[in-house]
């Protein structure tokens, strides 16, 4: 009889390490496989987690009073609108078949946000950004409605020459009119109506004044609503028996949305990442020429003020 | 004489023209009371007068008869990213930079806030003045804005538009935020790096901690307080990268950034399996073992 009880023990013992061990690797083989569920390609995937107490603060991690913001207007049609928060994207919905959209953002906390918006159209033109700054410090529910996003502009071509027209194309809400302005000739105002797919198009003589210039568009509603300015959109004017470029050529044009030094990492957005870039570099001796913007040898505010012009989130 | 009164006219208009459509950067109240027994809280203020502006820098330079500055605040301000945030240098200079996405437009926004402890009586005079100060329009182009400055002053005058610091009660952790992992060919030989930005609200970022684990498990002590960009030592993106944000009163935010490359699950808890294995391997053995002994000591009786 005594040489039976050790023997069960161990049998015991035995089992419940099989067990265990089951156990332990089961839960480590299913969290894996849905950690590599997730495409990391392109978007790193975070989680908020609580907040162990072993950082250098206290550990708390309460969440206080907030209210709500409501934001509307109108843009292009059918268009996918970008809301940023201290310039990082926060939102992002899309306008309705009339250009109107309106979106409220919940659970915002007392204190002055810098919000901006803008708009893709169609062809992956990005608009201007509206900066708001709203404040939240007293927690009332706060309403901006009636805003119009600026138009998208593009030029086709970007290198003309003298005498001859650009055509100069965007997007914005249906039935507005268009404002063109060019640097080119202090009086030249061109005016175009949007159509229903928010739609414009129109010829501008170049002039025969060589050299480069811009040109912006300011959209206006029927109610007299004005928009700010478009992105400005620069062209050269080269002479009448000068051959044009049929490649896009730097520093004209809206043809990437932006230029390269804005995006040394290369996706296509300008953020934070382009910022933290150029921030490793400001006033370093010898950065990279690819993020000297202005090309004077040093990454300095003027950088910094031609990357936010450009800012995505 | 009338070529005095010429010059001080022409000063005058041109000192007007200066300053109309001129953006600027002021302290506000700019005069303090030759005495406080509190702490006082000043301000500085961008207005950009209609124009949308990206950029901003600036020096303070604190005089001998400015108080002694407790600390500043930047919490709810105009701009959005800091390149060099505000902060006291040498117990005579405030430096800073900044910048805003898409543009700002506003009158008299605060930038920050400098709290400045309770002093004694002073002698009147200029107590800090801004100097290297820049502004750069939201053109595309980096165009310099015209800036105008006023001083801070220490006046026994009476009347004076003083405002106290609100006192912080802050319990909530800084916002969410999305750290993001890229290279570039631009920065660390196109290494891997990490970056994070957030806000908060109450009483501003402190600073940031980050740690790399392969397991996902948080281990005490492995804190490391960082900027960003900050280079990652996984080059192979094998780990999960933990970044705290603290704010000026110890609050966290947390967040979890997963693993582009995990490991497998085995090569994660390689050295679990191996104790696992050994401490099964030992029972069997002190199975065997004892059994043995018993059936001989059975066999002996």
């Amino acid at each position: 009889m005594e040489s039976k009880r050790p023997k069960n023990v161990y049998h015991l013992i035995i089992a419940a390490s099989f067990v265990l061990t089951a156990v332990f690797f089961g839960n480590y083989l299913i969290r894996d496989s849905i950690a590599q569920m997730t495409d990391f390609d392109e978007v790193d995937i975070t989680a908020v987690v609580p907040a162990p107490g072993s950082g250098g603060g206290s550990g708390s991690s309460a969440v206080g009073p907030s209210t709500t913001v409501t934001l509307s207007g109108f843009t292009a049609p059918s268009s996918r609108v970008i809301i940023l928060k201290d310039g990082q994207i926060f939102n992002t919905f899309y306008s309705n078949e009339n250009g109107a959209f309106a979106v409220n953002l919940n659970n915002q906390s007392a204190g002055v946000y810098n919000f901006g918006l803008y708009f893709q159209d169609q062809r992956g033109v990005t608009s201007n950004i509206i900066p708001l700054q709203i404040n939240t410090m007293s927690l009332v529910p706060v309403n901006i409605p009636n805003i119009l996003i600026p138009p998208t502009l593009t030029l086709s071509p970007t290198v003309v020459n003298a005498g001859n027209t650009l055509i100069a194309e965007g997007y914005t809400a249906p039935g507005a009119t268009v404002f063109l302005t060019n640097s080119a000739s202090t009086n030249s105002l061109i005016s175009l109506i949007a159509d229903s797919a928010g739609k414009f198009s129109g010829q501008i003589p170049a002039g025969f004044r060589l050299g480069e210039f811009t040109i912006t568009a300011k959209s206006r509603m029927a109610t007299g609503q004005e928009s700010l300015p478009s992105r400005n959109v620069i062209y050269r004017v080269i002479g009448v028996d000068e051959v044009v470029p049929e490649s896009p050529v730097a520093g004209v044009g809206l043809v990437t949305n932006f230029p390269s030094c804005v995006d040394p990492n290369r996706n296509g957005r300008v953020n934070l990442i382009d910022f933290s870039i150029m921030l490793f570099w400001y006033e370093k001796p010898n950065p990279p020429v690819a993020i000297d913007c202005n090309s004077d040898g040093v990454v300095n505010l003027k950088d910094f003020s031609i990357l936010m012009y450009f800012w995505t989130g | 004489m009338k070529i005095l009164i010429t010059t001080i006219c022409l000063t005058f208009v041109l000192s007007l023209a200066n300053s109309a459509n001129a953006s600027s950067l002021e302290f506000n109240p700019e005069k303090i009371p030759s005495q406080y027994n509190s702490e006082l809280a000043v301000a500085v203020r961008i207005s950009t007068d209609g124009k949308y502006i990206n950029a901003v820098r600036g020096k303070i330079m604190l005089t001998e008869q400015s108080p002694k500055i407790k600390e500043i605040r930047d919490a709810n301000s105009a701009v959005s990213f800091w390149i060099e945030r505000p902060s006291l240098q040498d117990n005579k200079i405030i430096s800073f930079s900044g910048t805003m996405p898409g543009g700002f437009v506003g009158q008299d926004t605060e930038l920050f806030t400098i709290i400045f402890e309770t002093y004694q009586q002073t002698a009147d005079g200029v107590v800090s003045v801004i100097e290297d100060s820049e502004i750069l329009l939201n053109d595309g182009r980096g165009t310099t804005d015209r800036v105008t400055v006023n001083q801070l002053i220490i006046s026994q005058a009476v009347n004076f538009d003083t405002v106290n610091p609100n006192t912080i009660t802050d319990n909530i952790s800084p916002e969410v935020f999305s750290p993001q992992v890229s290279r570039s060919t631009e920065l660390f030989n196109n290494q891997w790096f990490i970056v994070f930005d957030t806000q908060d609200k109450q009483s501003g970022i402190s600073h940031y901690e980050i740690q790399e684990t392969t397991n996902g498990k948080i281990r005490e002590g492995a804190w490391l307080t960082v900027t960003s960009p900050y280079l990652l030592t996984d080059q192979q993106l094998q780990s999960y990268i933990y970044v705290i944000a603290v704010d000026n009163q110890g609050n966290e935010r947390v967040i979890k950034v997963f693993p582009r490359n995990p490991l497998s699950w085995f090569a994660v808890h390689r050295s679990e399996i191996v104790v696992t294995i050994i401490l099964i391997a030992s029972v069997i053995v002190t199975y065997f073992v004892t059994n043995n002994l018993h059936k001989k000591n059975d066999h002996n009786v």
